[in-house]
């Protein structure tokens, strides 16, 4: 396998996102060298549940970070609930209990903004069904710093307001289906 | 709009806030302080850091600065299931023995509140001590107020249900003309030290709660705060941390996590104090 061009994917979605992200996760490659770091808007006080349901199918390992965990290639991070997620500099996540944001505490704005701003052109952010407008901001940090953004189609969506925010902010990459979205993501680990 | 502060930035104006203000700005997460910093600017309109640092030399200014840079949202009984496992560990361990708990970051005055009713309602009230820390006169004079917005009362209520409190949260609180407030008479036996996380109690203490307070500083940091705590603790005492945040290894020559999942330490009783 040559060195990906890219360091890391970051993936944002809330309702309808749960099936998309398992379709997903079980069709990446095994060897998928990117670390997968992903936001889902989730009932704030249900702890537990969620991750174990996204391990069920997948082929990596899925993680919730605890606060200033390092962040490693081939391994999928989930945002806890109740927490934003950030990465830091250092190639690790800080947590934090600050207000929601867009009504959410994980804020997917948070973690792609903050992901853009480390990663910068090496980054993937990708937006797929949801009900409100979180994400836009964070893909457009994205798109500033010259990272691949990548939305799901809106045709393929449970519900497409999150995607459609995005393209009214930015002129995405690719609008992919569900599909696109594991072919496209698996031809970046060859 | 957001400035677009480079690292070294970040880091000359994080070294110039800690000299003058009673937090370590340079012990912050980058990703924190940029926000933070962020906000700042937007408040007061500030296009350049010297604007910031020269009204550093306004008291009034650092004490707003030291409340700001608290993330006080939070919500009573957050994490209800660690409230139910300390009513337990505190039932247990000290019934009937006078105790200490130091909260030493009280960034607002839910997990305060929370404690007091926890107390309360096992009728250990009478029978301990608490000390809370924080470097803002402002925090310290608002959580005294006991004002808690109306807004959160919800959010409260069903915590406090998932919590399996004995009364109801309005036994808790008065309705007044702007929002809610804590029963003063709770409030009567908590001594507060407007001073910074590191400044410890005058006597050994037998219980830490600081839940999410970490979580805004390095991991480096992390290591000189679990230092200051276990100098700060009993024997057989206990800490407890967020359900996500982790006391820094290694620790297990002086502590044993004795609850895995809501983050709680016991500091060995055969340690010498």
């Amino acid at each position: 396998m040559v060195r990906p061009n890219y360091k890391a994917v970051v993936i944002g979605g809330s309702a309808g996102s749960f099936s998309v992200v398992s379709k997903l996760l079980s069709q990446l490659r095994e060897d998928f060298p990117l670390p997968v770091i992903i936001c889902l808007h989730r009932l704030k006080h249900v702890r537990s549940g969620l991750v174990e349901s996204i391990r069920l199918k997948s082929k990596l390992e899925v993680i919730e970070p605890n606060d200033k965990e390092k962040i490693e290639a081939g391994k999928v991070y989930l945002a806890p609930s109740n927490y934003h997620m950030f990465v830091e500099y250092d190639g690790s996540f800080s947590l934090s209990t600050e207000a929601p944001q867009n009504h959410s505490r994980p804020s997917i704005d948070y973690t792609l903004s903050s992901a853009a701003y480390v990663y910068r052109n090496k980054l993937v952010g990708i937006i797929l069904t949801g009900a409100n407008k979180d994400g836009a901001k964070g893909m457009k940090d994205i798109a500033d710093k010259k990272g691949i953004t990548i939305i799901q189609d809106p045709k393929t969506c449970e519900m497409d307001t999150m995607p459609k925010s995005v393209a009214r902010l930015i002129n995405p990459d690719k609008i992919l289906s569900p599909e696109g979205i594991i072919s496209y993501l698996n031809q970046l680990a060859i | 709009m957001a400035v677009n502060f480079k690292i070294s930035e970040l880091r000359n104006i994080a070294e110039q806030l800690t000299e003058k203000v009673d937090i370590p700005f340079d012990q912050m997460t980058h990703s924190f302080l940029k926000r933070r910093l962020n906000d700042v600017f937007d408040r007061h309109g500030f296009k350049k850091s010297k604007q910031l640092i020269d009204s550093l030399n306004n008291k009034l200014f650092c004490d707003d600065l030291c409340l700001f840079f608290s993330v006080n949202i939070t919500e009573l009984f957050r994490d209800a299931s660690f409230w139910r496992h300390l009513r337990t560990v505190i039932s247990e361990k000290y019934n009937g023995i006078p105790f200490h708990i130091w909260l030493p970051d009280l960034s607002s005055g839910e997990e305060l509140y929370s404690l007091l009713i926890l107390l309360n309602e096992i009728d250990f009230a009478g029978n301990v001590q608490i000390t809370v820390n924080h470097p803002s006169a402002k925090t310290i004079d608002s959580v005294k107020s006991g004002k808690i917005l109306a807004q959160k009362m919800d959010i409260n209520a069903y915590n406090y249900k998932r919590f399996e409190g004995v009364k109801s949260i309005e036994d808790y609180y008065q309705e007044n003309r702007n929002g809610f407030e804590f029963n003063p008479a709770l409030l009567d036996q908590v001594v507060y030290q407007q001073a910074n996380m590191l400044k410890r109690p005058n006597d050994l203490v037998d219980l830490i709660l600081f839940r999410n307070s970490m979580l805004y500083y390095t991991k480096e940091y992390h290591v000189k705060l679990k230092s200051n705590f276990d100098k700060a603790l009993k024997s057989g005492g206990f800490i407890c941390l967020g359900v996500k945040e982790v006391l820094p290894a290694p620790y297990d020559d002086r502590f044993e996590c004795v609850e895995r999942k809501e983050k709680v330490y016991c500091k060995y009783s055969f340690i010498k104090e």
